[in-house]
């Protein structure tokens, strides 16, 4: 399978070479030159305190918007009334466009760093609620049976029981909103930040370089899917490993 | 004495208020399928908390995600004590083990561990030696009769085959009717006797 997508990727950047080459283009650099801008950008480092900047806004965003949706769909899940009432504000921010969110929040805020993590916050919180919300519906009766009948506590509940079984969901609200998360916060930082991968794509969309927009875009789609790789798939499989548990009998 | 109210289920009147005695260490009440057993098991706990009574259910509710010895210290956390009562049912190698790694006998006996760690003053088994092949009957009840006098805790249990417990010599119930009601049966000596000419 890993060994089937490395495969695939490489015969991606083949096909990249191969069309750039036969383009003979500026708007299309092939993947040699997007790669010796890559080591150019990192060499001065300008590319890593763009880096930086752009994950410091990704991850504070996320983490709100990820701590927001959690509690607010944990509570329209276990709450008819709740979600009787508010499911329509959440489906409403829900289709709002990330950019009417991004302009507002600027126009109310300024050009600021509250004003830029606000819009994402706002914009993917009902995203990470509606996977929540979903997954608290789904609970077995049987073990909230159990836990009223042995008279587990609350902490024991929301740790043992609840947690366990939205696992699914909160990766999943985790992998999604963190990819969408990011590509926001390049046009929060493409229309009023002066740092960031967003920024500087912005800068070179102006110069014209379409090479330094490719090599700062794909040195952050990299460091994501290093991520990815090295951090989520490992922590998702490791806690859901129970999962993949056999009857013998 | 354990009583209970009336129980209904979806507008229904299942089971009349009733009462029984514990007058041995295990009472065994018997009653075809779907004539209310469980809606019984529940109504007595939801009408004996002052005895806090424990419910084994049918479908073993180990958390899958936890260990069995994680699952155990959910209701207890003496550890000594979680391996006394794995030692005297004879499972002493499967603490580190998850519940989809067992099979269903293991899980139904580990279920009554849990219950009996909680320290009930009844417990409830549900249907335990439904979906068990014989070895796995004989193994729990032993393990019943073992919980029963190790713990003192007064144990009842509800199934459609009371003869698979006749060995305990419990006192017997039956639930008939429709809405079911409870009477002291009398078919122990019966029982006993189809099964020793098995």
């Amino acid at each position: 399978m890993r060994f089937t997508a490395t495969i695939s990727l490489v015969l991606l950047v083949i096909t990249w070479m191969v069309a750039s080459h036969f383009a003979q283009s500026d708007a299309f650099p092939g993947p040699v030159a997007v790669g010796e801008k890559m080591i150019q950008e990192s060499m001065n480092g300008e590319l890593w305190t763009h880096l930086g900047a752009t994950f410091t806004r990704v991850f504070v965003a996320f983490g709100c918007a990820w701590a927001c949706g959690v509690v607010i769909g944990a509570l329209l899940g276990r709450s008819d009334a709740l979600d009787q009432w508010f499911w329509p504000w959440v489906n409403t921010f829900l289709n709002m466009p990330a950019l009417v969110v991004i302009v507002i929040c600027y126009l109310g805020l300024g050009m600021t760093e509250l004003a830029a993590v606000l819009a994402v916050v706002v914009n993917k919180t009902p995203l990470i609620a509606v996977n929540v919300r979903d997954g608290v519906r789904q609970f077995e009766p049987r073990y909230e049976e159990f836990a009223s009948i042995y008279r587990l506590s609350w902490i024991q509940k929301i740790r043992l029981i609840w947690i366990p079984q939205l696992e699914p969901f909160l990766f999943t609200a985790l992998r999604t909103g963190l990819s969408l998360t990011w590509k926001i916060i390049l046009v929060v930082e493409l229309l009023g930040r002066s740092s960031g991968i967003g920024f500087q794509i912005h800068l070179y969309f102006q110069l014209f370089e379409v090479d330094m927009i490719l090599a700062y875009a794909l040195s952050f789609m990299i460091a994501m899917q290093l991520i990815e790789w090295i951090v989520v798939r490992p922590v998702e499989q490791h806690v859901q490993r129970w999962r993949k548990d056999g009857q013998l009998a | 004495m354990v009583s209970w109210l009336d129980c209904w289920f979806a507008d229904q009147l299942i089971i009349r208020a009733g009462a029984l005695s514990l007058d041995s260490e295990v009472a065994v009440i018997s009653g075809p399928s779907g004539v209310g057993k469980t809606t019984l098991l529940r109504g007595i706990c939801r009408h004996n908390q002052l005895l806090n009574p424990r419910l084994v259910f049918q479908e073993p509710t180990l958390l899958p995600w936890l260990s069995v010895t994680d699952n155990l210290r959910a209701v207890c956390r003496e550890e000594g004590l979680q391996k006394h009562w794995l030692d005297l049912f004879d499972l002493p190698q499967v603490g580190a083990l998850r519940p989809g790694q067992l099979s269903l006998g293991m899980q139904r006996r580990i279920s009554i561990i849990r219950g009996i760690l909680a320290k009930p003053g009844l417990l409830l088994l549900d249907e335990p030696s439904a979906s068990l092949d014989p070895e796995n009957i004989e193994r729990l009840i032993i393990n019943i009769r073992v919980a029963s006098r190790e713990s003192s805790i007064p144990i009842l249990v509800v199934t459609h085959n009371p003869i698979d417990f006749n060995d305990l010599e419990p006192s017997y119930y039956q639930l008939v009717g429709r809405p079911a009601e409870i009477f002291r049966s009398t078919l122990s000596n019966r029982i006993r006797g189809s099964k020793s000419s098995r």
